[in-house]
This record gives C-alpha cells, structure tokens and sequence, in this order.
C-alpha cells in the first residue's frame, strides 16, 4: 500500500513540487520580513508556523485531489484500515522530508540557533508523525464535504494545537541545548499523544469509508 | 382558542391533580437539579463573608522607629467595648515553623472598620516578612499574610520576644455567625466559585455525553443517536460560553485582566473553536446519514484532544488556577467545609439542568423534523 502512494506521488509530480516551491516561498517570505532573527523562541515559533502550514499543504493533497474513480477502485482492493495505516505512514514520511528541506532552507537564511541537533531532529519526526495521523483523518472527512480546502484548516488547527504547544515547548528545549533528561517528560507526553491520535483515526476512519 | 384547546387538555393531562404526584416521581431529578441550582444561587449569594483585614496603611517599616498604622477591615464589628488584641508575626506563615510574635504596644477603635495599631520599635527581626494577626471575640482570628515588611534595619537592637504574648490558644477560632471565609485579593469574588466551577464541570459531562452518542451513532447509525450528540454539543457550548464569561469576569478582579496567558484559558478557548469547527463541518454536509457519520467522527476525535488539551496539559505547564504550579487546589485549604455545603450541589444541580436543557432541545429537534417531514 505504501508503495502504491509512493507511486501515486510520483504520477502527480507537479502537486509535489508545487508543495516544495510553496515551502521555498514561505521560508523566503519569512527571509525577507525578518532577516535575522536573534531571538530564539521567536524563531522557533516562527518555524512551527511555517511547519505547520506545509504539513497542511502536503497531506490536504492526498484525499482532497483524488478523484471518485480511483477511491472506488483502492476501496474495493484494499481493507480501510490498510488504506488509513498505509497513507498515515507514508504522509508522515512526505511531511518529514518537506519539514527537513524547511529546516535546511530556514537555517541557511534566517540562521539556525539550535544546540540539541539531535533532540531537534527527534522532535520534529515525532511530530511528523502526529501531525499525519491528525490531518490524513481530517482531510478525508474534508474530502467528503463541498468546501473541503477551508474546513480542512477550520476542522484540524484547534485539534492539532495541543500536539503543536508541546512541540514548540520540546522544541524550544532542544534549540536552548537542555539535556535528553530534562525534556523526557514532554518526550512521553509526545509519544502518548501520536499513539492515542493513532488509534483513534486507526479506529475511525472506516466510518468515514463505507458509503 | 379551537387551535389551543388540544394543547391545554394534553396539559391538563399531563399535570392533572391525578397525575401530579407520580410526575414528580418520575421526573425527580430536574426537581432536583432545578432546586439544587436555586439552593446554591441563594446560599451562595446570601450567606456574608466573614471578616476580614482589607488593608495596612503603610506596609514597610523601620525597625529602629515607632511603628504606627491604620488598619480597615471587611465586614468587621470593632468597638471600644471588647479592645482588639493584635500581633505581628514574624518568619513563617505557619506558627509552627518556628516564627515568633509581637504584640502591639496600642490599639484604638476609629470606627467599627478602623483600628488604629501602634509599635514601639521592634528591634532587628530574623526575618523581614510579617503577618498581621487581629482578635476580637465577635470577629475571631483575623490574618493578613505578608501585611508589613521590613524596609531598613539600621541601627537597630535585637529583638527580645515576649513569651506571654502568642495568639495560639485563639487559633482558628471564628465568628458565630454562618460565612464564608474571607481570602485577600477574591473578597466576595468568593462565590463566583458557584458558577464558574460548576458550569465548567457541566460542560465536560455535556460533551462526554455528545461523544458518547457520537459512539453511539457510528455503531447504530440512527438519527435519533445523531440529533443527541448535536444537542449535548450545543448545551455544552452554552455552558461553556457562561463559564468562560464569569472565568473572565474572576480574572478581571483578581489578576487585574480580562484574559491572561493561561494554559486553562487557552484550553478554553481552544474548546469553544473545536465545537463551532464542529458546527460548521455539520451546516456543510447536506446528506443526513454523511453528516452523521463526518460529525460523529470529528466530535469523537475532537473530544479526546480537549481532554488531553484541557485536563492533561495544564498539569505540565504552570498555571494561575488553583491547583496548578504551586498555587494550593482547593481541596487543600481554599474550600472549606461551609463552602463545599454548597459547591457540590452546585455541580449537581448544573449537570442536572445541563441535562434537562439538553433532553428538551433534543425533543423539540425531533418534533421539527417530524413536522417537516409531514408537510
């Protein structure tokens, strides 16, 4: 099923490269009005800003621009819960790679304060990880109404803001440097958060399915 | 009057003098919501407050000089008759972590919310913090923590501590009279505790019990299922709204702001934008049963993120609510015994109505529905 997306992804090469030039023009935007940013907490929400609308972009594709057809044809190859696994593991896998060339290009212009590269890192695929699981289930509600782009960001930005307020917080302790000791607690708090957002679209998303 | 006169008999029917006792029976809970919510309204904002120490006019002192203050109180009956005994006391709050007492040297009644204290100089004390204690026989104990604090100690003697002089044998002692307690900065802002509290707790149940038929609804997929967890929602959002008013209301009084940056009242806030997320996911599905299915959905993914937003989080974080990073909950010592009488039929009796508002909305859905569907 993975390898099924993957293929999909790579048919529609446009909506992918339209995500990654979206990304550049963000970061440069964001280049442009800040320059420099000393501040780190600043820069880090700054970040998670952009983080968070490319995420957005990047997952809202998958359902949203799919046409009946095709869902027909992958609903009566494979079970939902495949279906939901499969394009959860491999949006996450898109959002990380898109959140890496932010990071690359957000720290080659506005500079890049961080201490802990790995804890960073760390959280930024945990969060990948969430925010797939959040928004593959929102964007398949969004997909099944009329005016899908809006209520997409309406249905999942105050769904994903706890998830988000205890990245910016993890975040924020790996760009200051603090120790893998002092932030475990947000660490599990993370980790409980993915698997409990897992479930429930694991769960839920064959409702939204059958028709 | 021909277009009345069914509605009336079914009335009559209804609550006839026959039928009345056994109507109460098997309603009693809204009876009991409903006078529940009216016990905790008129308790709550009847029963006084007790008396308390409002404010200190000079609140830093020298020790080498004569120390002389005013002092106002709240709700206070001073008089010459029965002379107030005061104390300053010195280190900790608690008088059995070793802090020691002074104890005024004068005392005159102004009026019965005005004393007039005067110290002769106190000496160089061990610690600059001091708490103002105050006793009369009708008001009780009285305490100001942190009333005074030491500015200079400039050539000053130690102090030498009275023994005789200690108001522990008068410790926790309190008017005759049924009040609440008097706590700085809350006042009579004390009862808002009453409501705020209270609509909050309703409100969870309320969306609980939406999830619930959310659940429901996925498992059966009736429409009756559908129109409960939309009307839970919406009576909960209701609560909401009220307990966020009166929440900001609280916070206007005692943190000076109608919003502050808090990890709850973003979780409010965060709450109220899922439902209305959630409302308008509904109005943009026109097909029942996929509105159903979408809506149930959401609301039960949605729910699970507003427990962990508002109930898990908070704890992480600090926070200006009781309970939360070093500010005492209130089951330690903020919520006494008088206040709990009538806090917890407060919740009670707004889950109560809770209910009761949501079980008539969900009959008036149907009835529409039903009567759309005639014509």
């Amino acid at each position: 099923m993975i390898r099924h997306e993957a293929l999909l992804e790579w048919r529609q090469k446009y909506a992918f490269s339209s995500v990654l030039v979206y990304v550049l023009a963000t970061v440069f935007v964001c280049y442009l009005s800040f320059k420099r940013i000393g501040d780190v907490p600043t820069w880090n929400a700054l970040f998670w800003i952009i983080l968070l609308f490319t995420a957005v972009n990047t997952i809202s594709k998958g359902f949203l621009q799919e046409s009946r057809g095709r869902q027909l044809y992958v609903y009566l190859l494979a079970s939902p819960k495949a279906v939901i696994l499969a394009r959860s593991i491999y949006n996450a896998g898109l959002t990380m790679f898109m959140w890496l060339i932010c990071l690359a290009v957000y720290s080659l212009l506005v500079g890049n304060p961080v201490e802990n590269h790995l804890l960073y890192l760390g959280t930024l695929a945990l969060g990948s990880i969430g925010f797939a699981a959040v928004l593959t289930l929102m964007s398949a509600i969004a997909a099944q109404t009329n005016n899908n782009v809006t209520l997409m960001a309406i249905l999942s930005f105050p769904i994903l803001l706890p998830l988000l307020l205890t990245l910016i917080t993890l975040s924020k302790q790996a760009a200051d440097g603090l120790q893998w000791a002092v932030s475990s607690k947000y660490m599990i708090a993370l980790l409980a958060i993915n698997a409990i957002v897992f479930t429930l679209s694991y769960l839920l998303f064959p409702y939204l399915w059958r028709e | 009057m021909p277009l009345c006169s069914p509605y009336l008999t079914s009335y009559f029917r209804t609550f006839g003098a026959n039928n009345s006792r056994a109507q109460v029976i098997k309603f009693w809970w809204k009876f009991l919501a409903a006078a529940l919510v009216l016990l905790s309204l008129i308790a709550g904002l009847a029963i006084p407050l007790g008396p308390g120490i409002t404010s200190v006019s000079n609140t830093i002192f020298e020790t080498s000089n004569d120390l002389s203050f005013e002092v106002t109180g709240y709700n206070t009956a001073f008089s010459s008759e029965e002379l107030p005994q005061v104390w300053l006391q010195n280190g900790e709050l608690d008088p059995f972590k070793g802090s020691q007492f002074i104890c005024a040297d004068a005392v005159s009644v102004v009026d019965g919310k005005t004393l007039s204290i005067s110290f002769d100089p106190l000496g160089a004390l061990p610690s600059r913090i001091c708490h103002l204690l105050i006793y009369t026989p009708t008001n009780g104990l009285m305490v100001r923590p942190n009333a005074l604090s030491v500015g200079s100690e400039e050539g000053a003697t130690p102090v030498s501590w009275d023994a005789e002089c200690s108001p522990l044998a008068l410790a926790g002692t309190e008017p005759g009279y049924l009040h609440f307690p008097n706590r700085e900065m809350l006042i009579e802002t004390i009862r808002n505790l009453y409501l705020h509290v209270p609509m909050w707790f309703a409100m969870i149940l309320l969306l609980l019990m939406s999830m619930i038929f959310s659940i429901k609804h996925l498992s059966s997929s009736k429409l009756e299922d559908d129109v409960k967890a939309r009307v839970f929602a919406q009576v909960g959002m209701v609560l909401g709204m009220l307990g966020l008013l009166t929440g900001m209301l609280w916070a206007k009084f005692t943190w000076g702001d109608w919003w502050v940056n808090d990890s709850r009242l973003n979780g409010s806030a965060v709450t109220l934008l899922i439902y209305m997320a959630y409302f308008i996911l509904r109005n943009s599905v026109e097909d029942e049963s996929k509105r159903g299915r979408l809506a149930a959905v959401y609301n039960i993914f949605a729910y699970v993120m507003l427990i962990v937003f508002l109930l898990v989080l908070p704890r992480m974080v600090d926070s200006l609510h009781p309970g939360a990073g070093g500010n005492p909950a209130f089951s330690q010592y903020d919520l006494d015994n008088k206040m709990r009488l009538v806090f917890y039929p407060a919740v009670l009796g707004w889950m109560g109505m809770g209910l009761w508002m949501a079980q008539v909305r969900t009959r008036l859905s149907l009835v529409e529905r039903k009567l759309l569907w005639k014509n």
